[in-house]
């Protein structure tokens, strides 16, 4: 079992043209471990995670799973092997945690099976582990974005796939609930040997958390873990140098100061 | 979903059960003649002995009507709850996609056309299923259109806006047809455009309730896909759902089941834009598990009740049923909205 890509090139096409996004990619992403996405606004992060998930098709080369390409694989069996959480808004937030973490077990149900006792289990085990006990019948939309966040995560988590890929799910939280999730990501890794692959706007917690790290620049992308990256000075060069400069005895981005030059 | 609710939704079913059964009973007893329930019930279960005049008014005229209320009830309520699913937009209905405008252009084309061209059709052609005929053809066309156009666009929004403009561009030709057509069959057309459920035969019922079972069916197979559609695209892609698949099976399913409906009674519109969120509201979900059901109960019960009150009992007077739908049904949604405050798909 393996996610790789291989000559990955991402971006968007349509009939007339295509833009190319990122990429080359030739990386394989290391199993059981905790891998962050990282790169500016429009470097490629979430077009990255829908080529991913095949929302996107890929310009060229392609992501591969257990050597086999994605767009190969049929959609019910790679819903049993890769997971999300997106940032998109649901069309319907009248549902409940209950619910919504159950849709997580549809690429196990038949036409109009009721759940079964192992589906049951899955979900019950998914909302302990996210803490949401006492949540499920709550509605999504009386939840808070912490609560939110969670629960996504435990509908993905629900799907029991080897895989789980999450866009920005620390956008919109505070430090106590990035903190939480954070942990809580660990902890899928550790625990329940997941692969997760995260995309993030928070750097310096990518840095002391995430076990690898993939740095999307303008023309490059750079794979490795954290201390490596900042010996190869990579995140040096991921902001413009007179705006945003890195201090890798802190692990710190900071910003200069407009009045100091 | 989960258990504990079980006994609630025993009497939720139980009570719409009820209310059903009251709603058949009293549109059977209401009309231009009052018939009292037990007459209808000794009528229906009693010894056969058809040679009442109120016997013949309830099998031949009454029963079929009231059978007909539910099939076109049920079916609209289902179809518009399909389409707010697959459109995620609350303001679909059952014609969003121009087959009641498709439906009433070849009405439009029978009725008002015919009359220019009747010297040269064949005997045939003008007989009691034309209007029908006329009708199925127009919406089953721009069904057509439509599930072709379908597969070539990614975007549901962009299909929305391509259903509303067929919806104009029939309605431009309709008016068209009617400023040339002559003052009879105009009236005839507008009559056609009221919706009336007094017409059909068994047979037509049973071809009407065959599509409407079709398309019900269609949708009840798909409840756990409609469910994972309310978690929009990218999240029904990643559990392995066809869009594309799921899109034209939805299509199709509500193209069968409104496109007969308008062919057989004409384009009543409102119920099935106004049905699903009044399940919505009433039991607080989205969970398709429970709004297919219901939808088709209430839709059922809500044609019944206005096909009922479209008799205006006790006089001999018809008020046509697609006023009675909106007149009755609208205040009822937007109470309920007032009251709940806040609406979601």
């Amino acid at each position: 079992m393996a996610l790789e890509f291989k000559d990955l090139i991402i971006g968007y096409k349509n009939s007339r043209k295509s833009q190319q996004i990122a990429g080359p990619f030739d990386l394989k992403i290391p199993e059981k471990k905790l891998t962050a996405v990282i790169g500016k606004n429009g470097a490629g992060k979430t077009t990255l995670i829908k080529t991913i998930g095949q929302q996107l098709k890929s310009l060229n080369g392609a992501v591969l799973l257990d050597s086999q390409s994605i767009e190969k694989i049929p959609n019910d069996q790679r819903a049993r092997l890769l997971s999300f959480v997106f940032t998109t808004t649901l069309s319907s937030e009248n549902m409940s945690v209950y619910e919504l973490v159950a849709l997580g077990r549809y690429p196990f149900l038949n036409w109009y099976s009721k759940p079964s006792k192992k589906d049951a289990e899955c979900i019950q085990e998914a909302i302990v582990f996210t803490a949401l006990e006492g949540l499920e019948n709550t509605k999504i939309h009386a939840l808070s974005d912490g609560q939110k966040q969670r629960a996504f995560i435990a509908r993905a988590l629900a799907q029991e796939t080897p895989y789980m890929i999450l866009d920005e799910p620390m956008s919109h939280l505070d430090h106590h609930h990035k903190a939480q999730l954070l942990s809580l990501m660990k902890k899928l890794v550790n625990e329940k040997d997941k692969t997760i692959v995260y995309t993030t706007h928070d750097i310096e917690k990518a840095i002391t958390n995430a076990d690898f790290i993939l740095a999307l620049t303008e023309d490059k992308s750079f794979f490795n873990t954290p201390d490596n990256l900042i010996k190869e000075g990579v995140f040096d060069i991921l902001f413009p140098q007179e705006q945003v400069y890195f201090n890798p005895a802190t692990s710190q981005f900071l910003y200069r100061d407009p009045k100091s030059k | 979903m989960t258990r504990p609710i079980n006994t609630k939704r025993k009497i939720r079913y139980l009570l719409l059960g009820v209310l059903f059964l009251m709603a058949f009973l009293i549109n059977i007893s209401f009309g231009s003649v009052e018939i009292s329930i037990k007459t209808i019930l000794e009528s229906v279960f009693g010894p056969t002995t058809h040679n009442n005049p109120l016997d013949y008014i309830i099998h031949h005229y009454r029963i079929p009507k009231a059978i007909t209320a539910v099939v076109v009830g049920a079916g609209l309520s289902i179809s518009g709850l399909l389409m707010q699913t697959l459109f995620k937009n609350p303001l679909a209905g059952p014609y969003v996609l121009g087959i009641s405008s498709g439906a009433s252009l070849g009405a439009a084309l029978y009725i008002m056309g015919a009359a220019a061209l009747g010297a040269f059709l064949p005997q045939w052609l003008i007989g009691n299923w034309s209007t029908t005929i006329a009708a199925s053809i127009g919406s089953f066309s721009v069904l057509f259109i439509v599930a072709t156009v379908a597969t070539r666009i990614k975007n549901t929004m962009a299909l929305l806006i391509i259903g509303l403009m067929f919806g104009s561009l029939s309605s431009a030709l309709v008016s068209i047809l009617a400023f040339f057509s002559s003052k009879e069959s105009l009236q005839k057309f507008v009559f056609w455009t009221y919706g009336n459920l007094g017409n059909l035969s068994f047979t037509d019922i049973g071809i009407l309730g065959l599509f409407v079972s079709i398309g019900s069916l269609v949708s009840i197979l798909n409840t756990n896909v409609l469910n994972a559609m309310l978690l929009g695209n990218d999240y029904a892609i990643s559990l392995g759902i066809s869009l594309k698949k799921t899109s034209l099976t939805i299509l199709i399913a509500t193209g069968l089941i409104a496109g007969s409906i308008t062919a057989f009674v004409g384009p009543i519109a409102f119920l099935g834009l106004a049905v699903p969120h009044i399940c919505r509201l009433v039991w607080n979900t989205s969970n398709h598990k429970i709004l297919i059901p219901t939808s088709l109960l209430m839709g059922a019960i809500f044609m019944l009740i206005s096909d009922s009150i479209a008799q205006l009992p006790g006089s001999a007077n018809v008020l046509p049923i697609n006023a009675i739908t909106a007149l009755f049904g609208s205040p009822i949604v937007i109470w309920l909205l007032v009251r709940k405050k806040q609406i979601q798909l």
